[in-house]
């Protein structure tokens, strides 16, 4: 492996995130200009290899890379020498070959942007593989909690809980969440059905397992909803939208009524299944900060990278 | 979170609770013998003891010299409410099992249409709710359709009324799906009730004798096993509440038994996690000796079993393995049932004597009456989760009397149930039942009684 990569939470260090919390907030006031861009990764080239449809992430990717100078090329595979049977190592050597510096690569199999970089020398950041891991959103949504909170420091985050609902066994974004804010000492409840709950989970991350959504949840600090979803799998792990919506959506009557509560959601959202429109567009939501948080975090990952791990920005 | 969850875990019926005084009873329960009154209040059991005065109860019934037990609690029931005139309804179907001591029934979906979603549960509840006269709790079915691909809407469902899942009729045949079964059931406490037949095996008969003589369609009890095994297997990975219907070989029993074992280290203090299982009395009374094939009312599924087979299943039953016996009353017309062995439906009308039928294990030395009122009565109550099988302060007035000692014999024209499908007409069976009592009410009484 060549250069430092973003591949999995596990990969980071506590000074390493409270790095890229610190250069966010630098970059989250870059955004907030009226030009927003720096120069500092000018002559970079990121590559964005979606192997899986995404908007959000693609888009946010390439705001980032744009908005610190660096170039940036998109890779499909329709039409690309993957569909030509070319294997994916020899397709990302091609790509490295080329002269690209970061490889932003989302997959829908687990594991896939670490054999990547175990294979090239290129910068990899890993925009989500299969069921694995999504580090950026994970602290893209850490980044959102403590700006909801006003914190600057990793370590206030150990006294807040958290609650995740929804299909944890397919979700990428909770297992990369639950390792990061587990880090934190966050306390994390997970509440689902037992067919989409890893058996043992509770264990192996020191977190609490819960069926239904309770007090405990609603006491929560941050309430993050999962995306149901539909295009992973079969309707055999939830009945029908009805039901998950009732048993395990967040609806306007259990969460207007709380105070000082953050409700979150990665996107895209089932409106109406996993989440009630009232309660998505509410003053507790943070779902809009969520994506414009992630474009900042994406700018500040691709910055600290660069920079080869270090802090400090011109 | 479920409004009328108490209201469901007292089933559906028509009968407004009522009070009544039993004098000078013989009580036998799962708790022991013992003689005296039974105060029945509001359709609760208020007081059991000597002496009880009922002066605020306007019906005192006299149980001098007869036996008192609680009423049977049938696991496995079918109620073909909604369909044709001439099929069992909640009016025919309760008065058959109140005939035959059964108090409450737990009824199997597979119904045309089966009972899948949330608006059939309220519907069936409703009418069970004025046309029954016995406790009538609802099975939803496992997957939609009944057809083993997509999981039915369980918490809806149980919001509406089910008590347990099952595709009763269908083995869940992908063993995916019968794992997301038992995940999706045990999210929200409900037994999933699994009918073991592997249906590329099986067919008209035991494979045995009667295949052998005559030619029928084989139906090897390993039919039963194969299913039986993967079940328990797959229970190792998702526990849950897991119940075998209608078990028809000793030797599924014998992976039962084997897995109650392996499984024990899984129970927790809430009892989340078990195995159970029912016999009919068919498979415990009959084997294919005394099986007629051209009598179509002996075809059965899973089909009766061989003598040495059937006196296994007794030691089991004994033994306490078996955790209850079920009717499993499976009305049918006669236009359906006159036709040859392999085409006449499965099934046997047994509810108007399933009383005599039980009491036989206890006329022919194999257990004891209180062995008997445990097995048709606590145990069921315990699998379903609910309050109620024992004659006892603050359980529901439901009680069966019967003298031992008078015989019935069996004829078409004395069952309240639209099928006459009944195999074991003519037959002389003792332990008559003189009143059944549901929610304090009597609901059925031989005239002796009144």
């Amino acid at each position: 492996m060549g250069r430092f990569s973003i591949l999995s939470i596990d990969d980071l260090s506590c000074e390493d995130i409270q790095n890229i919390i610190d250069i966010s907030f630098s970059m989250d006031e870059v955004l907030g200009r009226d030009i927003k861009k720096i120069p500092t990764l000018r002559g970079k080239v990121v590559a964005l290899m979606f192997f899986e449809p995404s908007t959000r992430t693609r888009i946010s990717f390439e705001l980032a890379s744009k908005f610190v100078s660096a170039d940036t090329v998109n890779f499909s595979t329709a039409g690309s020498s993957i569909e030509k049977g070319e294997s994916l190592i020899d397709t990302i050597r091609t790509i490295s070959s080329l002269g690209v510096d970061f490889l932003v690569i989302r997959h829908n199999k687990e594991g896939v942007p670490h054999i990547v970089a175990e294979h090239s020398d290129i910068s990899v950041i890993n925009a989500g593989d299969g069921k694995n891991e999504h580090p950026t959103q994970a602290l893209l949504d850490l980044f959102t909690m403590m700006k909801r909170k006003k914190l600057k420091s990793i370590s206030d985050m150990k006294n807040l809980s958290v609650s995740i609902v929804g299909d944890i066994l397919h979700s990428r974004v909770a297992r990369s969440n639950i390792k990061l804010l587990r880090k934190l000492g966050v306390k994390i409840n997970v509440v689902s059905a037992y067919t989409t709950l890893p058996q043992g989970i509770d264990k192996v991350f020191d977190i609490k397992v819960k069926n239904f959504i309770d007090e405990e949840v609603l006491e929560s600090d941050f309430i993050m909803a999962l995306r149901l979803q539909k295009e992973r799998h079969a309707a055999v792990f939830y009945p029908s939208d009805r039901e998950f919506n009732f048993f395990w959506g967040l609806k306007e009557e259990q969460i207007l009524k709380l105070k000082d509560r953050v409700i979150m959601h990665p996107g895209p959202m089932n409106l109406g299944v996993e989440i009630m429109p009232a309660v998505a567009y509410s003053e507790l939501s943070a779902i809009s900060e969520q994506v414009r948080n992630g474009v900042a975090v994406r700018m500040a990952i691709l910055f600290y990278i660069f920079r080869g791990g270090k802090i400090g920005i011109d | 979170m479920y409004k009328s969850f108490l209201v469901i875990m007292q089933g559906f019926t028509s009968v407004e609770p009522e009070s009544l005084l039993i004098k000078n009873a013989h009580i036998v329960d799962a708790e022991g013998e013992r003689d005296g009154d039974i105060l029945i209040e509001e359709g609760l059991i208020k007081e059991v003891g000597k002496g009880l005065n009922g002066r605020k109860v306007s019906k005192v019934l006299s149980a001098k010299s007869l036996v008192v037990i609680p009423g049977i609690i049938d696991i496995h029931f079918h109620i073909r409410e909604g369909g044709a005139p001439y099929e069992e309804d909640f009016s025919s179907g309760s008065k058959a099992a109140a005939h035959g001591g059964i108090t409450s029934a737990l009824i199997m979906p597979n119904t045309n249409p089966p009972i899948d979603s949330p608006e059939i549960v309220s519907a069936i509840r409703e009418r069970a709710s004025t046309k029954s006269c016995i406790r009538i709790f609802i099975t939803g079915a496992a997957t939609r359709g009944r057809e083993g691909k997509v999981i039915t809407e369980y918490g809806l469902m149980k919001k509406e009324g089910i008590v347990a899942v099952s595709d009763d009729g269908n083995t869940i045949k992908s063993t995916f799906t019968m794992r997301k079964c038992l995940e999706y059931a045990k999210t929200f406490d409900l037994v999933v009730i699994e009918h073991a037949e592997d249906n590329e095996l099986s067919g008209d008969a035991d494979e045995g004798i009667l295949t052998i003589k005559y030619g029928l369609k084989p139906y090897p009890k390993e039919a039963e096993e194969i299913i039986v095994g993967r079940d328990v297997t797959i229970f190792k990975i998702t526990g849950g509440k897991l119940h075998f219907a209608h078990i028809s070989s000793a030797d599924s029993l014998e992976i039962i038994k084997f897995s109650k074992e392996k499984i024990k280290n899984l129970i927790d203090d809430n009892n989340n996690n078990r195995i159970t299982c029912d016999v009919t009395t068919h498979h415990l009374l009959i084997s294919t000796d005394i099986v007629d094939i051209k009598n179509t009312n002996f075809k059965v599924n899973p089909p009766i079993r061989s003598e040495e087979n059937r006196q296994r299943l007794l030691e089991f039953l004994s033994d306490g393995l078996i955790d209850t016996i079920s009717s499993d009353h499976a009305p049918h017309p006669d236009f359906k049932k006159f036709t040859d062995f392999s085409s006449a439906p499965a099934g046997i009308s047994s509810a108007d004597i399933f009383f005599q039928l039980c009491y036989k294990l206890v006329v022919d030395g194999i257990i004891s009456l209180r062995k008997l009122t445990e097995l048709i009565s606590y145990n069921p109550a315990r699998i379903l989760g609910l309050k109620a099988g024992l004659i006892k302060e603050g359980f529901p007035g439901d009680i069966l009397i019967f003298s031992p000692d008078e015989v019935i014999e069996v004829q078409e024209n004395t069952l309240f149930s639209k099928g006459k499908n009944c195999c074991y007409i003519e037959m002389k069976l003792k332990g008559k039942v003189e009143a059944t009592i549901v929610n304090g009410k009597v609901v059925y009484s031989a005239e002796s009684i009144e």
